[in-house]
């Protein structure tokens, strides 16, 4: 069956571990043991949920991941929306740009947003010269600056999403709900934005789900203040070998992308559900 | 109800010109269509006149005001669209209700008024469902409907019916020019369909090349057209080169002659002897003998085509012309139909009055 | 959309100004970054002061003798290469088998080749190297592998699948009724045609595989990194724009790539496929 090697990739490659990975966590944590055990136990979620010091950081990591989806949402629908209005070359290079950092390694752009926002970096030079500022803004190693940078890697990603689903709009109706009186943002507001909802759910929950698991932004970003639950993961998994406790956190991990993009989809469905045909 | 006045309105895009120094007025009450082929302008002129393209010269005015600066919403017009623009996340009576939305009308006065135009297009029973949910007859009444609760001062209709099959396209275009006239509603109507504009019409602008090539009623396009470009619209196919053989201003009539046949006609006004013309006519006015006939163009037949009621025939005559005839088929002869064989040789005439003739 | 270019109110038109310079400002947001990174890797002093004062092609020379990364870059290069010539395949295979078939759960079949997309890198990464690690086997090359694999697989699925789905399934029918066996069929015919929405996929994976993070992050060890995490561990201890100087020709080279393909394929089917 032509189905067999890909499925036998994905099932074993990427399946299969990830149940390995769920019974490890409800092991008992020995330091180095990699074996599974019948003997299951819960001890590795009490302990991430009954310490503040990892629950902070879980709370911390949702938090951070809610406001830069939201940003990304905001302004990935404005960013849309002009490109939707924009045709010709102009947009497929309009588009070529929103895209182009998605195609360069997060290290690299991570890297860039260090320099942009470094002591002696691009925004610091500008206000300094502008006499705007005396002495540099700190604004590396914040929690600021994480939501930054992640904004920066997922907004291209929302565009796209939201993207596709104004181009299956058909172009007249804006124009007849402004033919019938409908102002700019009258039309925008009950008209466009209620057709793009599907592509905006899928760009949420992609959005939310990157945040939630990216590793690189918050650590060369972050600084001690902005922990987040990737690098305590990584932690666990390098440094102090719990892979057990780390099993958990990663369980923990998915779960909430899961439960994002089930709820979102949930209710993107409820929304559409009626008017929506699908081919 | 508006009157609608264009003032030379031109539209240009860098170079091509899409619209060329059109002029014309709508009277309150009476419908126009704008006819013509793909890339004529008449889309552009329409949607100029809705207010969702600005002209680059001219001016359009509306009951004499002049709103060559608003947008469609501030000009009270209702648009039908080619592809109908229903929103598709809305019943079909939230679609009816959106313009009276817009306009801030009371709950209840929307809903009766929304009722109202629902069952005067026969969709009170569907009133909550969605668009995908219907079929593309009940979708076209839900746009009318739409664009008429508003009670626009003019009704606008970019090739509504071009979607539709035959059958249902004729039950609409009846319906539609039924509810204009009771409503007394100023309408304007986008086609190419040369058949659908002269059933529907009181008035037709036929446009080609970006301009107006006649505006007048019907039976003035289809009897009287004014040049090549309308009269090969409106079917007359046939266009031979002849000239004025004779014509004095007393006399009604004028020779004509073309392949050789001198004909007397009445529509060659203010035309003098010696000038060439040409000689428009249709298919169906052309006469076709299978024996020698005085005063015919002699020819053989190239190609045959059955209509079932009809059949037309591509003449080859002997001078290299082209001539297209039709000829209806008459019951009685259905059992020994009187039907030219390919390559049989035939002989060609015309009644006189069954010509144009126009400016060469 | 023609955009109704009809004047409007004055509300409208502070928010469509508004708007405009929103735009504007996301655009060089979106920008700055990249931007950046290529203006300091031309600084000619080891801090990255803005702007550059002086202006030389030192580090580039650097970055080149840097082993870290010239061995890094061969790692990635190596790595994508093979994982998207094993995933091209297979992927192939399956979006043939799904595009042909109309079962049921057709859906959910689909929806678990996606997976990868939907499992966030870190946690796929984690889950290959436990599970590896459980069966001892502790090689990394072997680890990264089959970790790229997994991010190559499901690009070139939905990109060959949407290809296939464009496709009238007739032509293919055709060459079996003049006589094609089906592999042949498949080779002279359908492969020719899906070609564009394949390549699209191959990239794309090849790209993402290329400047993986997440996923190379558990799975590589002290002796094979790939080039953003050794680019990464060099930015930890130390700033000096080498690190701009190979990024710099990272973004050139993927630029260039993706031009090309622009011209030959359009960029909508370059995400789409």
């Amino acid at each position: 069956m032509l189905l067999f090697p890909a499925a036998a990739l994905v099932f074993l490659c990427l399946l299969v571990p990830l149940f390995y990975v769920l019974v490890l966590s409800l092991n008992h944590a020995v330091t180095g043991d990699v074996a599974l055990h019948a003997a299951l136990t819960p001890e590795n979620y009490v302990r991430l949920f009954s310490r503040w010091f990892y629950s902070r950081i879980l709370v911390r990591t949702v938090w951070l991941s809610v406001l830069t989806t939201v940003l990304c949402a905001v302004f990935g629908t404005v960013l849309s929306l002009s490109l939707w209005r924009t045709a010709g070359r102009k947009r497929a290079y309009l588009i070529l740009i929103v895209a182009s950092p998605l195609l360069v390694s997060i290290v690299t752009r991570t890297y860039g947003w260090m320099v942009v926002l470094g002591d002696t970096g691009l925004v610091n030079a500008v206000l300094m010269h502008l006499h705007v500022i005396s002495s540099p803004l700190h604004m590396m190693y914040t929690q600021g600056a994480v939501v930054v940078g992640l904004v920066h890697v997922f907004l291209p990603m929302m565009v796209l999403s939201v993207l596709a689903a104004l181009d299956k709009i058909d172009p007249a109706i804006p124009e007849a709900a402004m033919s019938l009186g409908a102002g700019r943002f009258a039309t925008f507001w009950k008209v466009i934005f209620p057709l793009a909802i599907p592509g905006l759910s899928a760009g949420i929950t992609i959005v939310f789900s990157l945040s939630m698991s990216s590793y690189v932004t918050p650590a060369l970003m972050g600084g001690s203040n902005a922990g987040m639950l990737t690098t305590l993961i990584y932690q666990q998994f390098v440094v102090t070998y719990n892979w057990h406790f780390g099993s958990a956190l990663v369980m923990v991990l998915l779960a909430t992308s899961l439960l994002v993009l089930v709820l979102l989809l949930a209710e993107s469905s409820r929304r559409t559900r009626a008017w929506l045909t699908r081919k | 109800m508006a009157n609608v006045t264009l003032e030379n309105i031109s539209r240009r895009y860098g170079a091509t010109t899409a619209v060329e120094d059109v002029s014309l007025t709508l009277e309150s009450g009476q419908f126009l269509t704008l006819l013509g082929p793909s890339g004529c302008g008449k889309s552009t002129t329409l949607r100029m006149i809705a207010g969702l393209l600005a002209p680059t010269t001219g001016r359009i005015l509306l009951d004499g005001k002049d709103v060559t600066a608003l947008g469609p919403a501030k000009r009270n017009i209702g648009m039908v669209f080619q592809s109908l623009a229903l929103f598709p996340h809305m019943t079909a009576a939230e679609n009816v209700a959106f313009g009276l939305n817009m306009r801030k009308v009371s709950e209840k006065e929307r809903n009766a008024r929304v009722k109202k135009i629902l069952d005067v297009v026969q969709l009170g029973h569907l009133a909550d469902r969605y668009p995908s949910q219907l079929s593309g007859g009940q979708q076209q009444r839900v746009a009318i409907a739409r664009a008429m609760v508003i009670q626009p001062s003019i009704l606008i209709l970019d090739e509504p019916f071009a979607a539709l099959d035959r059958k249902l396209r004729e039950a609409m275009q009846v319906e539609l020019r039924q509810i204009t006239k009771s409503l007394g509603i100023t309408s304007l109507f986008v086609t190419h369909d040369q058949e659908e504009a002269l059933m529907m019409s009181d008035y037709i602008a036929v446009m080609g090349h970006s301009r107006v090539q006649q505006f007048g009623t019907p039976s003035d396009i289809y009897q009287r057209p004014a040049n090549r470009f309308v009269a090969d619209f409106v079917g007359m196919s046939n266009v031979l080169d002849g000239h004025i053989v004779a014509a004095n201003k007393d006399d009604a009539f004028a020779t004509v002659e073309a392949l050789g046949i001198q004909f007397k006609t009445l529509h060659a006004e203010g035309r003098r002897a010696g000038a060439k013309v040409s000689v428009a006519l249709r298919p169906e006015g052309v006469t076709v003998e299978s024996v020698p006939v005085k005063d015919a163009a002699q020819g053989k037949v190239r190609s045959m085509t059955y209509h079932g009621h009809m059949s037309s025939y591509a003449i080859e005559l002997d001078n290299g012309q082209l001539v297209h005839a039709r000829e209806i088929n008459p019951e009685t002869q259905m059992e020994r139909p009187r039907r030219f064989e390919v390559g049989a040789p035939v002989w060609v005439n015309w009644q006189a009055d069954a010509v144009r003739v126009l400016e060469r | 959309m023609n955009s109704i270019d009809m004047p409007t109110g004055w509300g409208d038109r502070i928010f469509t100004a508004l708007m405009r310079s929103l735009v504007y400002v996301l655009y060089a947001f979106l920008l700055a970054p990249l931007i950046c990174v290529v203006i300091v890797s031309f600084n000619a002093e080891a801090v990255q002061t803005f702007p550059p004062q002086h202006w030389s092609f030192h580090w580039y020379a650097v970055a080149m003798e840097t082993h870290s990364f010239t061995h890094g870059l061969l790692v990635s290069a190596v790595l994508a290469l093979v994982a998207t010539l094993i995933a091209a395949p297979a992927g192939v295979a399956a979006a043939l088998a799904l595009n042909r078939s109309n079962w049921k759960g057709k859906a959910w079949v689909e929806a678990i080749f996606l997976a990868p997309l939907v499992v966030p890198g870190l946690v796929a990464g984690i889950a290959i190297l436990v599970a590896t690690a459980a069966l001892n086997v502790r090689d990394a090359p072997v680890r990264l592998l089959i970790g790229h694999i997994v991010i190559v697989l499901p690009y070139v699925i939905r990109t060959t699948l949407a290809s296939l789905a464009r496709l009238d399934p007739q032509i293919a029918e055709a060459a079996l009724t003049l006589g094609a066996g089906r592999f042949t069929a498949f080779r002279l015919i359908t492969l020719p045609l899906i070609k564009q929405g394949l390549t699209a996929g191959m990239l794309f994976g090849f790209i993402l595989s290329f400047d993986d993070v997440s996923v190379s992050l558990f799975l590589s060890d002290a002796r094979t990194v790939t080039l953003p995490l050794a680019i990464m561990s060099y930015l930890q201890y130390s700033f000096d724009p080498s690190v701009a100087a190979i990024s710099s020709l990272l973004i050139g080279v993927t630029l260039i790539f993706i031009i090309v393909l622009e011209r030959r394929m359009g960029v909508k089917k370059l995400f789409t496929g």
